[in-house]
């Protein structure tokens, strides 16, 4: 039966152990870089940092390639956003105004009935 | 459900090996980020709709081992896990509710991997070979000393000892690390100028009083600018949309993020929803005392609120976690940072904006990023746009948090919290 008195030394112990088999991390394949809309292949990356570029012009020349890549979506993105989705915005605030009109004019009605009723009585 | 025309989709991956396990038909979303402090996405699923049982989402939400990533028009933009999940059963709900919590939460539930109370040797290392990591900057004098050391490499040994040297102990199938893009800690160190040039610390964590790595990174980066740094989890596709995603703890130094001048965005308050501007005069401090161990104290003051009328305002920082050979002068970098910040009321405005319409889009910016604020002078009709700004307001200013707001129908909001850029001096209030 294993012994289960572990104490701190003999978990470390084991834990160097398993260490040492593990051996030294291995360098990602992929980057993701703070800002960067894809990772950055590893040689890619080390190829950009021996050319003296630093984090933020590698990002910014993913998101040039990202943006390039994705040019149709973006067009499409911004044709939604100045068609559907401003006049889905247009029309929610109508209906809003308008329904926020119609609760007022109900309690204005409300008030000139409730008036007329206590002038009659 | 969202609007199908609304560009973001919700991923599930597996924590452990980050395979892709299906899409998640979330509604009422809310997601965020804070600089420092992993933010946190909330949802719920219907799971009395037949189209929705059909997707498994009880698989897909599995808490502790299920990553949500966020895809917004072909990049991820945001990735958590998944700890709470809510379910209630009553008259009407059949509702599960969804919270992740950014990648670096996983940090929040591992332990230091092993002995570092005799630096430069750990557990790991044994006492005769030099941790590579944390003595890159081969500081350890004298030879096989305490030493001084770059507190990015501090940490990024701690993140890594967790991380590769523990049999599953990493997340999405292995989670890179890099300090300022470098993915070794030899390539950081030679990068020279983007690195702590006088602030080494020394630093020891006996297993003894085992620690859990996300307060031991936190206690290190919030050391002020000069000393800290900042540091996150970010989440990418590998190659192109749906392919499998790459997570790297990003440690940053000096900051993170780019200023106004290398990424020209700007937020025009004249488009937004609404903002709001607190400021806060309770800790403003322009004559600041820091407190290191064994007595040393260092005393900075900024002169400037002085001649421009302030009284004399004193704070004493507690810096006792702090050990160094040279802690006189990791104090005084600390007292410039806390003058930088604390010289004058601080002001953290917030901007709400439209999410899909503003002109600092999603995916655009990072958290950490600087902005350039403007509230125009004039209505264009003559009037003045803010009476609080009578004059407009044209500053630059840091993006240290964002909540998204995605609405089932009508618009979606993005709240930007923003806070003065790390400077060196501060020359004036702040709005």
């Amino acid at each position: 039966m294993a012994d289960l008195r572990f104490d701190q030394s003999t978990f470390l112990a084991h834990r160097a152990r398993e260490a040492a088999k593990i051996g030294p991390p291995k360098p990602p394949q992929h980057v993701a870089l703070p800002g960067a809309k894809a990772a950055v292949a590893h040689d890619r990356l080390l190829a950009y940092q021996d050319a003296e570029l630093d984090s933020d012009a590698i990002t910014e020349r993913v998101n040039e390639r990202w943006r390039a890549e994705n040019a149709e979506l973006l067009a499409e993105h911004s044709r939604w956003v100045a068609g559907p989705y401003v006049a889905a915005l247009e029309d929610a605030r109508k209906a809003e105004i308008e329904a926020a009109a119609k609760a007022l004019r109900t309690r204005a009605l409300f008030e000139e009935i409730m008036r007329e009723r206590e002038q009659g009585s | 459900m969202a609007d199908p025309g609304v560009p973001l989709s919700y991923l599930a991956y597996d924590l452990r090996s980050g395979s892709y396990l299906g899409r998640l038909p979330l509604a009422g979303v809310t997601f965020g980020s804070q600089l420092l402090n992993p933010g946190t996405l909330s949802g719920t699923i219907d799971i009395a709709s037949a189209a929705v049982q059909a997707l498994a989402p009880l698989s897909l939400t599995a808490p502790a081992r299920t990553v949500i990533a966020v895809d917004y028009m072909g990049a991820l933009i945001w990735g958590g896990i998944i700890w709470p999940r809510y379910y209630k059963y009553d008259g009407q709900s059949r509702q599960l509710q969804v919270t992740a919590t950014e990648l670096w939460s996983y940090l929040q539930q591992r332990d230091q991997a092993t002995d570092y109370s005799a630096p430069p040797f750990s557990g790991i290392t044994g006492p005769s070979t030099y941790m590579p990591i944390w003595d890159a900057s081969h500081t350890s004098v004298p030879e096989g000393g305490p030493g001084v050391y770059d507190p990015t490499l501090l940490a990024w040994q701690i993140i890594s000892d967790a991380l590769n040297q523990v049999t599953d102990g990493n997340i999405l199938g292995g989670l890179g690390i890099a300090a300022n893009g470098y993915t070794t800690a030899a390539s950081y160190i030679a990068s020279g100028t983007q690195t702590p040039q006088a602030n080494y610390l020394t630093a020891n964590y006996p297993y003894s009083s085992i620690q859990q790595v996300h307060s031991m990174v936190n206690l290190l980066a919030s050391n002020g600018i000069g000393t800290g740094f900042d540091y996150a989890v970010d989440i990418a596709y590998s190659s192109g949309p749906g392919s499998v995603p790459v997570g790297t703890v990003n440690l940053s130094y000096p900051r993170r993020g780019r200023t106004y001048a290398q990424n020209q965005l700007v937020l025009n308050c004249g488009n937004a929803i609404s903002y709001d501007i607190p400021e806060d005069g309770t800790q403003v401090g322009n004559t600041i005392y820091e407190q290191g161990q064994s007595g040393s104290l260092v005393v900075s003051q900024n002169i400037i609120p002085l001649q421009g009328g302030y009284p004399v305002l004193e704070q004493i920082k507690s810096r006792a976690n702090i050990q160094s050979a040279n802690v006189l002068n990791v104090l005084s970098a600390m007292g410039v940072s806390d003058l930088a910040t604390g010289s004058f009321p601080v002001a953290t405005p917030s901007v709400t904006l439209d999410l899909f319409s503003s002109s600092v889009p999603l995916g655009d910016f990072i958290v950490g990023d600087n902005v350039r604020l403007i509230v125009p002078a004039s209505d264009g009709l003559g009037g003045v746009f803010d009476p609080r700004f009578p004059s407009g307001l044209d500053r630059e200013f840091r993006i240290i948090g964002m909540t998204a707001q995605v609405a089932d129908a009508g618009q979606s909001k993005l709240t930007l919290n923003l806070a003065v850029p790390p400077v060196v001096v501060a020359a004036g209030p702040q709005v």
